[in-house]
């Protein structure tokens, strides 16, 4: 895939994803926040999430994100 | 004063104070031994809240036909950053890594991608919702 179509791909998804959280927002369904809200409600996917969290801000300023490139 | 203004200026303040952190933070070097304790203290705040917030987390009840529309949507995000992340040279097949490279080229930038890195934390580790 050259740039362009990453680009537009990344685009498309993060697209969907926000038309979804607007669509949700408004029905009051099940919102990105409310997924999250359900995740961290369980000690283990509370945990899970919070390693991805600190190890993402590990990479990206203590370390440098530097370390993603390939 | 009333209360409620007391509280707005309260949050105000405490709104600019971490905005002032996240400036700070971003203009240290990677590496070094001041980042390392800024980002490690930044992790251990978020989840020192998270462990003061831990009682009365509210689980919602979901519907999997609801819950199934937003993991195919991130497992979509996810099968594109792995093929980019898969492929090179990296110009041609960016990944979400080295777009917010891009942005964290500049000091504004950085302070930016660290606001809402420690914002991303607190909304979904701490932050005490009313059930």
């Amino acid at each position: 895939m050259s740039a362009g179509l990453t680009y537009a791909a990344f685009g498309l998804v993060f697209a969907a994803l926000l038309s979804l959280e607007v669509v949700r927002g408004s029905r009051r369904s099940l919102t990105f926040g409310g997924l999250v809200c359900w995740l961290v409600a369980r000690v283990p996917t509370l945990a899970a999430l919070f390693l991805v969290w600190a190890w993402l801000g590990w990479h990206l300023f203590a370390r440098g994100s530097v370390s993603f490139l390939k | 004063m009333t209360s409620g203004a007391g509280v707005v200026l309260l949050r105000a303040g405490l709104i600019i104070a971490v905005a002032g952190f996240c400036w700070v933070a971003a203009g240290l070097r990677p590496f070094t031994s001041l980042m390392y304790a800024v980002v490690a203290a930044s992790i251990a705040g978020v989840g020192a809240l998270a462990w003061r917030n831990r009682d009365g987390r509210v689980r919602p009840r979901i519907v999997r036909r609801d819950a199934a529309a937003w993991v195919i949507l991130l497992g979509l995000l996810a099968v594109v950053e792995t093929e980019a992340y898969l492929s090179s040279p990296r110009a041609e097949h960016p990944t979400l890594s080295s777009m917010v490279d891009a942005v964290m080229d500049s000091h504004p930038g950085r302070t930016a991608v660290f606001a809402l890195w420690l914002l991303g934390g607190w909304a979904a580790f701490a932050w005490k919702r009313r059930s």
